[in-house]
């Protein structure tokens, strides 16, 4: 049995010579929650999908997806879609296009179980309002009875959770799981996918470019950046002594209600430049050109060096004292 | 410039009511009440924030105050003056007076006009005389783009810089009031900064009044003066971000603040980092 829920190495996404994600490595324990970071074009969204093997037609793949004993990207299409909302599942960011709007929302969730689980439609039936229960959903005999149109998107949100955590999954993989919600919203939807995380004891990997829903849900850290993973690390090393001037400049970036004055007056620092285009992706770092200690060396690609806390820079952000 | 006690817009006691599809054969069209009498001012030369969640009457709010829709109830102020039951000269200053940057700009350009097209549309529909080339210029520097801008089409600009270039739109007549909805809530997040730093420095240096849309506090607390918090059509608080957020008054106001996530701060706001 292996120790891992998930172990990704060397990934490689491209479409002809469209380069998206160029050499993703990480392992997701059991029980083990990872945060991936990173902008529009980063390519976190794409690894996601070749993790599940949703890929659209033309993309292809190399490297390796290690998931229940098996390399998922030579993996068929009828074992795919035998792993897909049984052992790993996925929690979609517009949970409005994620939903089948033409079929009650009871249906959905009960094909699930019967299609995995083999259960009957009783048993099935009932499990669903289980669910629906822990996810905070008031009255779930008439949520089951409703298409997904005549929810709140929270609602919606909370129910693509209850199809992932369905089938008692190994992984959850989260893309962008708040973004679509209102912020008041956001909170309650992290709690629950929190609590069913912890309880379930299974791997999360939570795709955002929200810093603080990433600090407030994960323990471990990648970022990408240009299609390569550029820090990673646990989330109190990566965020509060970031070694990257990426991550460093994302980090300072925010405007959160610490680092502003709320009289005003405050000006916030900002990365300059933006993310260059997939097919004028420089052969070296691929920052470099946005980065205040770019130097000659950055023309060179540089590899994760092998410290507790991995960077891919030449010239990462001198540690800050402890304690100063 | 000198300010005035009056308002420079203003809203008083203002309701937009929308008939929704028939139920039933019989009967009334049920009726959405969008806005509830509201009063919403910004002084010249302020800039203030409406926060909300999906459904509050934020987008009837800027509609009303961009003169798309005229309220059901109450009025609609520009310098003192009603919007509504003014003369056309009047309309026509205010129309200049009142310009507008949206979420995406991604959807906000004509695909088919290169920047230089898009840009001389405001001038040529509000029938705006001089030298139109050198206002562009003009404008454009001011966002900090170059000329080479000007051939180019809107998809061959990254999300930030389009951005730029529909606030650059919206300056190039001369506004007094921009109205900003959810300016960077589209953009990436390395990007954000450097659009809200552009708006800020807009504000100052043009002695511009803003209002911005957002759900987002802490943009809202960077870049504003003072806040009003909408729920279900009504302004529920007002004040400047400081008292807002170290002392909401509100119900409403409070959970406005406690979902505000920050690095460091755990879900139920903890501190995360503790050795730090």
């Amino acid at each position: 049995m292996d120790n891992f829920a998930l172990k990704v190495e060397d990934l490689v996404v491209y479409l002809d010579d469209l380069i998206a994600v160029r050499g993703v490595s990480f392992v997701i324990n059991k029980g083990e929650r990872w945060g991936l970071v990173g902008e529009s074009g980063a390519g976190k969204s794409l690894t996601a999908l070749a993790i599940m093997g949703l890929l659209q037609d033309g993309w292809k793949t190399s490297g390796a997806v290690l998931h229940d004993g098996m390399n998922l990207l030579q993996a068929s299409d009828k074992t795919l879609s035998a792993r897909r909302g049984r052992t790993m599942s996925m929690v979609f960011q517009d949970p409005t296009t994620a939903l089948n709007p033409v079929a009650k929302v009871g249906k959905q969730i009960t094909w699930i179980l019967r299609h995995h689980m083999h259960v009957t439609q009783k048993d099935a039936y009932e499990q669903s309002l289980v669910l629906l229960n822990k996810m905070n959903l008031p009255r779930p005999e008439s949520i089951m009875d409703s298409y997904p149109h005549q929810l709140s998107g929270g609602q919606r949100q909370r129910i693509m959770i209850a199809m992932a955590l369905a089938c008692y999954p190994e992984l959850i993989i989260a893309d962008e799981p708040t973004t679509a919600l209102d912020v008041t919203v956001q909170k309650q939807v992290l709690r629950l996918l929190d609590a069913a995380v912890t309880e379930r004891n299974c791997g999360l990997l939570l795709i955002t470019h929200d810093l603080p829903v990433i600090a407030a849900m994960c323990e471990n850290v990648a970022v990408m950046y240009g299609g390569r993973i550029v820090e990673t690390g646990k989330i109190s090393d990566v965020f509060t002594n970031p070694r990257h001037p990426y991550t460093k400049g994302l980090l300072a970036s925010q405007p959160t209600l610490d680092n502003i004055d709320l009289d005003g007056g405050t000006r916030l620092p900002s990365i300059r430049g933006s993310v260059p285009p997939l097919y004028a992706m420089p052969d070296g770092c691929a920052f470099a050109e946005r980065c205040d200690f770019a130097t000659q060396k950055c023309k060179e690609l540089p590899e994760l060096d092998n410290q507790i806390q991995r960077v891919a820079c030449w010239n990462p952000v001198a540690e800050a004292r402890k304690g100063a | 410039m000198s300010t005035s006690d009056t308002p420079i817009i203003q809203t008083v006691g203002a309701c937009q009511e929308y008939k929704l599809p028939r139920t039933s054969l019989f009967g009334q069209r049920p009726v959405l009440h969008a806005l509830k009498e509201v009063d919403f001012y910004a002084m010249e030369g302020e800039s203030v924030g409406i926060v909300g969640e999906s459904g509050a009457g934020k987008s009837t709010l800027t509609r009303i105050l961009v003169g798309m829709e005229k309220p059901t109830a109450g009025s609609f102020k520009f310098k003192d003056r009603d919007v509504w039951s003014s003369d056309e000269e009047f309309k026509h200053e205010f129309r200049r007076s009142v310009q507008m940057v949206l979420q995406n700009p991604r959807s906000s350009f004509d695909p088919r006009m290169t920047i230089a097209q898009s840009l001389l549309q405001p001038l040529k529909g509000l029938k705006i005389g001089g030298d139109h080339q050198a206002r562009i210029h003009q404008v454009l520097d001011q966002v900090g783009l170059g000329k080479d801008s000007l051939k180019k089409y809107p998809y061959e600009f990254s999300g930030g810089q389009l951005q730029r270039v529909a606030i650059a739109r919206a300056l190039i007549p001369d506004p007094k009031i921009l109205i900003a909805d959810e300016p960077v809530s589209a953009l990436d997040v390395s990007i954000q900064a450097q659009v809200l730093n552009l708006l800020n420095d807009l504000v100052k240096d043009l002695n511009l009044t803003l209002i911005l849309i957002t759900h987002d506090l802490s943009v809202v607390s960077y870049v504003t003066s003072r806040v009003a918090i909408m729920v279900d059509g009504k302004i529920v608080e007002t004040g400047s971000p400081k008292s807002l957020f170290q002392n909401p008054q509100s119900a409403i106001a409070k959970s406005f603040v406690d979902s505000v996530l920050t690095v460091g701060k755990g879900i139920e706001g903890e501190s995360l980092f503790e050795n730090v």
